[in-house]
């Protein structure tokens, strides 16, 4: 059997970020599909209507809809209520990362960030979510 | 330096020097003041503001050179296919990352702080030295290149 290739969608405004982030997922030897990117949450609903996408990265603030707003449009729109979103950013603070979680974010990872962290939270998730 | 803006300084250069190593992959070092580079030109400053228990500003300066090489390395281009948007958005998000990881470990999880959105103006060699030479910043080598960090609560 082949090994299982996950699609990844990344939302953030920054170029320099949705790079970090791709580039992370390349040195963590993440087994990766198609890799997206958005700049903001509504162009990242147009791609999830579109594509199937096993996980979700997403930054808080953005124009035009931001990372929680996007996933609370996703928990209204069918089956994407069950694509897990992780949260990066640089929030530190335990009540609003406790606050995000309770919203139906995934997880959360704090920037910075290293390859093994980034790893560590996708195999997480992504191993949970094909057992 | 009183102990308490030392420590300060010491947490503010900790999580640059962790930015920079964590997610640009560059190698790092805290420098002496008189170190800096004193003939330094083409520079950048990134400066926003943060409110809640604290509140205050954080400012980053550094050679485009720097931030074109942060770029490179992160989008993966050319130098010659680094514009100017390209330096600026690589310095605020250092910055950004900067803050929030100072901020966290100076005052711990159980603190709320909301950031702003970093603003980049350009700098001449005379307010780098001045900002370089100010008791509350702190000056970073990465691989050659230097950068002027200050948290000022």
């Amino acid at each position: 059997m082949g090994l299982r290739m996950y699609n990844i969608l990344i939302v953030d405004d920054s170029r320099t970020i949705r790079a970090v982030i791709s580039k992370t997922l390349e040195i963590a030897d993440v087994p990766t599909g198609n890799v997206w990117e958005a700049g903001n949450g509504l162009e990242a609903m147009e791609i999830l209507r579109k594509e199937w996408v096993d996980i979700v990265f997403a930054d808080i603030n953005m124009p035009e809809m931001n990372g929680i707003e996007l996933v609370e449009q996703m928990s209204t729109e069918g089956m994407l209520d069950s694509v897990p979103v992780v949260i990066v950013s640089t929030e530190g603070s335990r009540k609003r990362i406790e606050e995000l979680l309770a919203k139906g974010v995934r997880a959360y990872l704090r920037k910075p960030f290293a390859p093994e962290d980034l790893k560590g939270v996708i195999m997480e998730i992504l191993e949970t979510n094909h057992a | 330096m009183p102990d308490v803006q030392r420590r300060d300084c010491e947490f503010l250069a900790e999580s640059l020097q962790s930015v920079i190593e964590k997610m640009v992959f560059m190698i790092t070092d805290a420098l002496d003041d008189d170190e800096l580079d004193t003939g330094a030109v083409d520079l950048l400053r990134a400066e926003m503001e943060f409110s809640g228990s604290r509140s205050g500003k954080a400012v980053l300066a550094a050679q485009s050179d720097l931030c074109a090489e942060i770029a490179e390395n992160i989008l993966g281009i050319d130098h010659d296919d680094v514009d100017q948007s390209s330096l600026e958005d690589a310095l605020r998000e250092i910055l950004n990352m900067t803050c929030g990881q100072y901020l966290t470990s100076r005052w711990g999880e159980e603190q709320v702080f909301d950031l702003t959105v970093p603003g980049v103006t350009t700098i001449d060699t005379e307010q780098w030295t001045e900002l370089a030479q100010d008791e509350q910043s702190v000056v970073i080598d990465a691989e050659g290149y230097q950068m002027v960090a200050a948290v000022y609560i």
